[in-house]
């Protein structure tokens, strides 16, 4: 009895740990991928390079979000759980942040926190909308729905990273880090805001 | 207000609430980012020196990790039961919640009427989100209060320590004096400190002796900054700065600490006069990268220290000798070098080219004319 009401206890910040662990093996995991893609996307043109490591790593950020969807569902935690999924993109992003700044040890690498983060962020909370239950009544949407809205969520998310990836690659212009940043901060707060809402206040949504 | 208006008020609350939320967990970030950044910079002070300090690129990523994680944050698991929580705290009566409630029949009338007047009573003078529990709100004012304590202790042990005030990696502004305790240079080479004391307790103490050079263990330390990345000015090219010059083989050693008082060995801008120490009369090259003193930010370049270590390799390219006049030089030594510059400089001038016959008959009737001693050279000047 003792023993499960520690384990309770520490359940959130276990919760929290596995989040973080979890994104450090997603950084790898897309580490690994890209290095495998890059003989193939080493020929193509540079844009659509850049697609394709964006496509790899919202591909697999988007299965993280599945999993963690599907064991809030089976553990019966709140539906709001999934939105551990953003935790764990900040621990990718400060893993990727911190490889860049081994690389490029300047204090550009800060921009990252503007231009970078929120871009991994945002994708994470946008999957953890589509893929969770909402906190209404009937207890989510139809499959069939939910599978569109995944869907529609994957191409949003990577359309959005390979267009900020292209354009600082290819078309960069001076501005460009503050554009980027308060482009994806306001992306990413509304995100957040609607993440809050759907799994802490549908309840209220849903029934008027 | 009707019905649609009130449907519209409720969500209104609820988003106000969300807003309040996200608002707490924003300060909730600042204050654990806050408590964070300044127990990274104390330790980073604290271990200042030691081999626990952490590299600059492991503390821009550990603020850059504090400063990332204001998503995670805000975006934390929701509960699904703050929306009604939200609505409870506005209408103690649990109309609003008995409306939202009903599904359709007789009491809808009845209880939409009892919701209006409630929303409407909830929200004069603006809704306004619930109030955080008190040990939440505490628990954030600890942070607060252990980022301020953090900060203060950071910027005290900074101070003490040389690295003025803190507010990224500590960078020691101040050389430390040499102290008696042996460094880790000392330790591995004992047999080259020796030397270095038996040559500087050799040598005369007016030997160029006007600056106390820096010992071995703050070049050591020196050494260790210079690896670290310049985050601001990496591609900027002064000499003597930044990471560019850590990999270049320095001219020579400076001295240890029992050797600080000891001169004529050579470094930055500063060599032996004359060559009397038997070390300076090298081929005349760069005696060392002149012209700036400190590192980093901390110390503006002095274009007249410049100047100065330019006269000295011009003067040691032109003299074949390398000199040191020393930092301070005093105007006999100044006037000396300078008059050693030019008359070598002189001396190295070759006059030739073809002889004006005119010039030359004249020098021949100055020979006939007072005699066979003044004997014409092989050029046939006089």
């Amino acid at each position: 009895m003792r023993r499960d009401s520690i384990l309770a206890a520490s359940a959130p910040a276990l919760r929290v740990i596995a989040a973080a662990a979890a994104g450090a093996a997603l950084w790898y995991a897309m580490r690994l991928c890209q290095g495998a893609l890059r003989p193939v996307v080493e020929r193509a043109p540079e844009w659509a390079a850049l697609a394709a490591n964006a496509g790899v790593e919202e591909a697999l950020r988007l299965g993280l979000a599945m999993l963690l969807a599907l064991y809030v569902r089976r553990a019966g935690l709140e539906p709001g759980a999934v939105g551990l999924g953003v935790l764990a993109a900040c621990s990718l992003g400060a893993l990727e942040n911190a490889s860049y700044l081994a690389a490029f040890p300047t204090l550009d690498a800060y921009w990252r926190l503007g231009y970078a983060l929120p871009i991994h962020a945002g994708a994470a909370a946008l999957y953890a909308i589509a893929t969770g239950d909402s906190g209404g009544r009937d207890g989510g949407s139809r499959p069939a729905g939910k599978s569109a809205g995944i869907a529609a969520a994957f191409a949003i998310a990577w359309a959005w990273h390979s267009a900020f990836n292209i354009v600082a690659a290819l078309f960069p212009f001076p501005a460009l880090p503050i554009v980027g940043t308060v482009v994806n901060l306001i992306a990413l707060s509304a995100l957040v805001a609607a993440l809050i809402i759907r799994y802490g206040y549908w309840s209220v949504y849903a029934a008027r | 207000m009707r019905i649609g208006n009130a449907a519209r008020a409720v969500r209104r609350l609820v988003v106000w609430d969300a807003l309040g939320r996200l608002r707490f967990r924003f300060a909730a970030w600042l204050g654990t980012a806050f408590a964070a950044w300044a127990l990274t910079l104390l330790s980073s002070v604290c271990l200042l020196d030691t081999d626990l300090m952490p590299s600059p690129l492991v503390f821009n990523a550990v603020v850059m990790a504090i400063i990332g994680s204001l998503p995670a944050f805000l975006a934390y698991p929701a509960r699904r039961s703050w929306g009604i929580d939200a609505v409870r705290a506005a209408d103690r009566e649990a109309a609003i919640e008995a409306w939202l409630g009903y599904r359709g029949g007789p009491a809808e009338r009845l209880l939409e009427r009892r919701a209006i007047e409630a929303i409407g009573i909830a929200t004069i003078g603006g809704p306004t989100a619930t109030r955080r529990p008190a040990s939440a709100r505490r628990f954030v004012a600890a942070l607060y209060a252990v980022g301020i304590a953090g900060f203060a202790a950071t910027q005290i042990a900074s101070i003490g320590s040389g690295c003025g005030i803190s507010l990224g990696y500590p960078e020691r502004e101040i050389v430390p004096a040499p102290s008696g305790e042996p460094s880790a240079f000392d330790e591995a080479y004992p047999s080259v400190v020796e030397a270095e004391a038996a040559e500087a307790d050799e040598r005369p103490p007016e030997d160029g002796a006007a600056e106390p050079l820096p010992s071995r263990r703050a070049d050591a330390a020196d050494e260790g900054r210079l690896e670290e990345p310049d985050f601001v000015a990496a591609a900027d090219d002064r000499p003597g700065d930044g990471a560019a010059d850590a990999g270049a083989p320095e001219p020579t050693e400076a001295p240890s600490g029992s050797a600080a008082a000891g001169s004529g060995t050579r470094r930055s801008g500063a060599v032996s006069v004359g060559g009397d120490d038997g070390r300076g009369d090298g081929s005349g090259g760069e005696a060392a990268s002149p012209g700036y003193e400190g590192r980093g930010r901390a110390i503006e370049p002095s274009p007249m220290i410049d100047y100065r270590a330019r006269f000295e390799r011009q003067y040691a390219e032109a003299t074949g000798v390398e000199t040191a006049i020393g930092p301070e030089p005093s105007a006999e030594t100044v006037s000396a070098a300078i008059a050693e510059l030019f008359s070598s400089y002189d001396a190295r001038v070759v006059v030739g080219g073809a002889v004006d016959a005119e010039l030359a008959g004249l020098g021949a009737a100055w020979l006939e004319a007072f005699g066979a001693e003044a004997e014409p050279d092989a050029e046939g000047r006089p």
